[in-house]
């Protein structure tokens, strides 16, 4: 049978109350608490027997630290002399047990233990968790910035939307634990004063927290679940992870080692953070170089990339990438060609709010005589009526400060088709004009998908409808 | 409201002022206090910890002596202010305790 065992905890660190009442009922069951670690709580079995237990907390400790300092270590000696045993400690926290029934309590003045639980927490924990809280409002602000500037191609972004939940469920998460804390502060200070004792923390954080955590992996699922829709993706995402957790790990043993090595605390955290930046960075450009690399390889197409060499007139020569991606429209569809060497590329995207593909056909000419048409287009699919509307109003404005009249009327704009041959009342159709002369980029919007049509040559009717016909059965 | 700082002192404070009008040893205090008071006050080893730092702080006692990680300490003037601040208060106390509950005027307490 296993005599250790290792547990995910959840408790606020100034929660003493309930972290006593916690080890009090494992002890009881036969498990005493050996150590903490920022992962997970680990228990030694024993005789289940009646523990006590006593949390409190000393502002000079540090996980930095080589070792107690002199203070502590005085104030250990105290506690030990009353009878309370150290077990381990956690940043400030230190824990002590004790088997003796009559030892009197490490905290007796309840006001003082208020003063110093606040001390402690504002040493680190809360200035910890207000950065939290800034970086999330942060990360929310610059991710919603991009979604109103783009919101066809942001709101598609599984990396956006996905860096916006995580925005929003860390500020949760940080607004979870000061509220909580301020709250548990504001309610002891009050029994305190009429002379009660400080009290438990909030219950409601205790399944707000795994709530979050909960929502957390869901992101992480949903992130995950589309990875499969291109090669490859599935293990670039993995190996994202694993350097997350390696950089954790590195972190943390590097810490812990100049620890045992007997460096100062300063001289260790300033190592840490040195170490912490330098890795973090290190990966974002390993990572970005990595995808770069992969992608120019087309790893991340459906379809393997070929190249194919144009030899120009004057001389010259250029490669280019040739796609062979399924279209749901083509070029061939639309016009007679004989032309070998056209590029199909499909690309498509999906999250909670939108779905947007994009299909692109083109040709590379030699000399300016040639003219093998290229061809364009996006699909986006949406229940959501406000994104709907949203995207909407993007692509209707997209060229409003493109270029202005004397009047400051856009000259470019979207000019809603009344008179078409193609008509079904389901679909509005728009053309693009710059200055009353139509161009040929079209929007067709049905109920929940909003299609953006963009050819090189003007299309005819016949031409267009069967256009709409593919895009709009895809 | 909470309490300014020293202003009154609680039974714990007064104590180990009191105890400490003689020199002792940091962590013989907590059971020099539970002899002198037949264990009626007990001072935890946090709060003993946190107080004698405060104390020193505020200059009402100061380290005498350092053996190694036991250090004594020993009260100073300020702090003998305090003590007597504190009896005197708990002397008008028990004037008005006396002069409202019985209606016995105590002249000794009254100064």
């Amino acid at each position: 049978m296993k005599d250790k065992k290792r547990r995910m905890e959840n408790f606020l660190f100034y929660d003493s109350e309930r972290i006593v009442a916690h080890l009090e009922r494992m002890a009881l069951k036969g498990w005493q608490l050996e150590t903490i670690t920022p992962y997970y709580w680990q228990y030694r079995k024993c005789e289940p027997r009646e523990v006590r237990y006593c949390v409190t907390y000393f502002s000079e400790a540090s996980e930095f630290n080589p070792g107690p300092t002199e203070n502590q270590q005085t104030f250990l000696d105290y506690c030990e002399e009353a009878g309370w045993k150290f077990v381990t400690s956690w940043a400030q926290m230190q824990i002590f047990s004790s088997e003796e029934e009559d030892s009197v309590a490490v905290e007796t003045d309840e006001q003082m233990k208020l003063t110093n639980i606040k001390r402690c927490m504002w040493k680190n924990f809360l200035p910890g968790t207000f950065v939290v809280a800034a970086l999330a409002v942060g990360v929310i602000a610059m991710h919603l910035r991009f979604i109103i500037k783009r919101p066809a191609e942001e709101l598609a972004n599984r990396n956006t939307v996905s860096m916006l939940l995580t925005g929003f469920l860390l500020l949760s998460y940080s607004i979870c634990i000061l509220s909580s804390y301020f709250l548990w502060y504001h309610r002891s200070r009050k029994n305190v004063e009429n002379g009660g004792v400080c009290v438990q923390g909030g219950r409601w954080y205790q399944k707000g927290l795994p709530t979050i955590l909960v929502l957390m992996v869901v992101l992480l699922l949903y992130q995950l679940s589309d990875l499969g829709s291109f090669p490859n993706g599935i293990w670039i995402f993995t190996l994202n992870l694993l350097l997350v957790a390696g950089i954790i790990w590195a972190v943390r043993k590097f810490q812990t080692t100049l620890k045992k090595m007997g460096i100062s605390r300063r001289g260790n955290m300033i190592a840490t953070l040195v170490l912490d930046v330098v890795l973090c960075f290190g990966m974002m450009g390993l990572v970005m170089w990595g995808v770069f690399q992969l992608a120019e390889r087309g790893i991340f197409s459906k379809k393997p990339v070929t190249t194919y060499t144009v030899e120009f007139d004057n001389g010259g020569s250029w490669t280019y990438d040739i796609y062979h991606d399924d279209l749901p429209l083509m070029i061939e569809e639309l016009w007679p060609t004989d032309y070998e060497h056209y590029s199909y590329k499909w690309e498509e995207e999906k999250t909670l709010f939108l779905h947007r593909g994009k299909g692109t056909q083109r040709g590379f000419a030699r000399s300016k005589d040639e003219d093998f048409g290229n061809l364009e287009y996006e699909i986006l699919d949406t229940r959501i009526p406000f994104v709907y509307k949203l995207c909407l109003e993007e692509y209707l404005h997209r060229y409003d400060d493109w270029e202005r009249d004397e009047t400051g009327e856009p000259i470019r704009k979207y000019i809603r088709q009344e008179d078409l041959t193609y008509h079904d009342e389901s679909v509005a159709v728009y053309r693009e004009y710059y200055k009353e002369e139509p161009w040929n980029d079209y929007l067709i919007c049905l109920e929940n998908r909003i299609i953006y049509l963009s050819t090189d040559w003007p299309l005819t009717d016949e031409q267009f409808a069967i256009a709409v016909e593919k895009l709009v059965s895809n | 409201m909470p309490r300014e700082r020293f202003q009154t002192l609680t039974e714990q404070m007064f104590y180990i002022l009191l105890c400490l009008q003689n020199e002792c040893y940091g962590m013989d205090i907590m059971e020099r206090i539970r002899q002198m008071t037949d264990g009626r006050v007990q001072v935890g080893p946090g709060t003993l910890y946190n107080l004698l730092e405060n104390f020193m702080k505020a200059d009402m006692i100061r380290e005498t002596k350092v053996e190694g990680r036991k250090r004594s300490y020993l009260i100073t003037e300020t702090g003998l202010e305090a003590l007597e601040a504190e009896y005197q208060r708990m002397k008008q106390l028990e004037a008005d305790y006396l002069l409202y509950r019985h209606g016995i005027q105590n002249h000794d307490c009254k100064e």
